[in-house]
């Protein structure tokens, strides 16, 4: 093997990666060339070296520092999130209810302008009644009450709970 | 157990692995400290998303090897230590290995690091570095040389 | 529970001549207390936002509970014993084109259209009452009067000048008109219909039905609390405005139908929108339909 292949796969060799011809080969001609066994023992001694470095402790207040950064970033995000849902929140039913209220408000409206067809209707149907109670003018009359009852329902649906 | 006690049992098991990359990678202080929290604050947002331990190492690496060369591409960091021209007796081997092992440029840095350093694999390397895993072997071969350039007077 | 015996009680006293009101008094007094209490709770509604939900509700199930009690009392068939039926008829000529004004109240009014000049007024008076004696009485003052004058004829149903308790009635016309006299009708607590008249309508009446059917000429409806009925002929060319206040208008018409609040409006021209069709409804459902 020349010495430029050799060196190619040194470190594969070193690092016990290289198939058994390879190897062989390899290790053969470690044992003729000074120059690649040089190179092969510095090699493994910088990989050995590099193998024995000790860890670096890090030091204390980086764990506080991580724990703070997180509380924040949960708080900044909580609150964030809160503030945003909230804001839409009052915005729907700020919506939503000024739709309904409106809704209602001009239902109820209008149920208040039918009371008052309803009294005169009432007043007018109690005065024939004192003429002539026939048949008719008293299912009128029953009716008119009737609707008036239901219409007085329908707005005070609208109120307190 | 909370998500809490969960992290700092993790924080506990990788802090030092992770610190001492980021140091080798960095050189600095504090660069290393800046990193290793920015690192466990990601993996606290992740955590969650793991189930076991072996895909964990992995992207602590990962994540810790990519913020790392992120910054050394940020700063266009020159190499503070490159020319190692003053020999020293082997005793001082480690420190000066230390000194020229940030001479070497940030890729083969990360997988010289990982390699001899961290004991992983050409594999895991690949796998943390999104490299193949003949990039590894060979970046390791490169980053071997030049390092044994640089300690050549230190060496014999 | 109670009014499954109410009932049987009243009829029971139709049998035995009893009734379940012992003279318009009582009717009166009830009435004016389901009138207090609806009163009182309208004016209360002003201030339903003070009230809680509960004593709202709670006053309305004390009127609804009034109104039933008061229920089977106005909508008894009379327990009265005495029926009696009084039947006339009146014929008058009249001169082409002459409008015809009807004023009545508390019957129906059907007007068919003939071919000729003759004004005919069929009625029925249907008395019930408490004798005999009184029902005779009254059957003698409720008359239909046809006054002719120079521009116009008037048919007036006359009824008794003074009330009583004890009977009530109705009265029914037929009336047969030449189909070139306009014609002008107000009613109160009955229907009017109207049918192939070739001339002017002009319909006003309250707490009853207007149908009218196939006329020729402009229209002029108003009705409250009653609903209006108008089935045009095929192919009429007319000009329609309905207005209607807490009713609805249905046709099968292209009218442009518009709402404002509670005042539903529908307008609308057909073919040449010759003739001209006024509907005025208050609380009154208003149909408009076309013969195929």
């Amino acid at each position: 093997m020349r010495c430029e292949e050799v060196s190619e796969n040194l470190s594969s060799y070193i690092d016990g990666e290289v198939k058994d011809k390879m190897e062989k080969n390899i290790s053969a001609h470690l044992k003729k060339c000074e120059r690649c066994k040089k190179e092969a023992y510095e090699l493994r001694l910088i990989k050995t070296e590099a193998r024995s470095l000790s860890p670096i402790e890090p030091p204390d207040w980086i764990w506080s520092n991580i724990k703070n950064t997180i509380w924040r970033q949960r708080l900044f995000k909580r609150v964030f999130a809160i503030a945003s849902a909230a804001c839409l929140a009052i915005v729907i039913v700020g919506s939503l209810f000024f739709i309904r209220t409106s809704q209602k408000r001009a239902k109820t409206d209008i149920a208040f302008e039918r009371l008052k067809t309803l009294d005169e209707a009432i007043e007018e149907c109690r005065e024939s009644l004192r003429v002539n109670p026939n048949a008719r003018v008293r299912k009128t009359l029953y009716n008119m009450y009737k609707e008036q009852v239901e219409t007085i329902n329908l707005i005070c649906s609208e109120g307190r709970e | 157990m909370s998500l809490m006690e969960e992290f700092e049992e993790v924080y506990t098991k990788y802090k030092v692995k992770v610190y001492s990359v980021c140091y080798r990678m960095m050189g600095t202080k504090e660069d290393a400290s800046d990193i290793t929290q920015d690192v466990f604050v990601k993996v606290y947002k992740k955590l969650n998303t793991f189930k076991g331990n072996s895909s964990l190492s992995t992207w602590i690496h990962r994540i810790t090897v990519n913020l790392c060369l992120d910054r050394l591409r940020k700063k266009k960091l020159i190499p503070l230590y490159e020319n190692i021209s003053a020999p020293s007796p082997n005793p001082w081997l480690k420190s000066s290995i230390e000194r020229a092992i940030q001479s070497l440029p940030p890729g083969y840095r990360a997988v010289f690091i990982l390699h001899d350093v961290e004991g992983l694999t050409h594999y895991e390397i690949a796998e943390t570095l999104g490299i193949a895993d003949g990039s590894s072997k060979s970046q390791l071969h490169k980053a071997r040389k030049l390092l044994r350039d640089k300690l050549s007077g230190v060496l014999l | 529970m109670k009014r499954i015996v109410f009932s049987i009680l009243v009829i029971g006293c139709g049998l035995l001549e009893a009734q379940p009101y012992g003279s318009l008094d009582d009717l009166t007094a009830q009435l004016d207390s389901l009138t207090y209490y609806l009163d009182s709770l309208h004016k209360n509604l002003e201030d339903r936002w003070l009230y809680s939900k509960k004593i709202r509700l709670k006053g309305i199930e004390d009127v609804l509970k009034r109104l039933e009690n008061l229920e089977s009392v106005l909508l008894w068939e009379s327990p009265f014993k005495y029926e009696t039926i009084k039947e006339f008829k009146q014929e008058i000529k009249t001169t082409r084109g002459t409008p015809v004004f009807i004023y009545h109240k508390f019957g129906d009014i059907i007007i068919y259209a003939s071919d000729s000049d003759e004004l005919k007024v069929d009625g029925v008076i249907e008395l019930v009452s408490k004798s005999r004696e009184i029902a005779k009485e009254y059957a003698k003052e409720i008359n239909v009067k046809i006054e002719e004058s120079e521009d116009k004829i008037k048919v007036i149903t006359l009824s008794p000048v003074k009330s009583s308790p004890a009977v009530h009635y109705q009265i029914n016309l037929k009336i047969l008109l030449p189909k070139w006299s306009p014609v002008v009708v107000r009613n109160a607590f009955g229907d009017v219909e109207i049918e192939g008249i070739e001339e002017r309508c002009s319909v006003n009446t309250r707490f009853g039905k207007i149908g009218l059917r196939e006329i020729k000429g402009p229209i002029e409806v108003a009705n409250k609390f009653g609903k209006i009925e108008l089935t045009l002929a095929h192919k009429i060319s007319c000009n329609i405005s309905a207005m209607t206040t807490f009713g609805d208008i249905e046709t099968d018409l292209p009218l442009k139908i518009e709402r404002d609040r509670f005042i539903l409006k529908a307008l609308g021209v057909i073919e040449d929108g010759r003739i001209w069709i006024k509907l005025n409804g208050k609380n009154s459902d208003i149909y408009i339909r076309v013969l195929k």
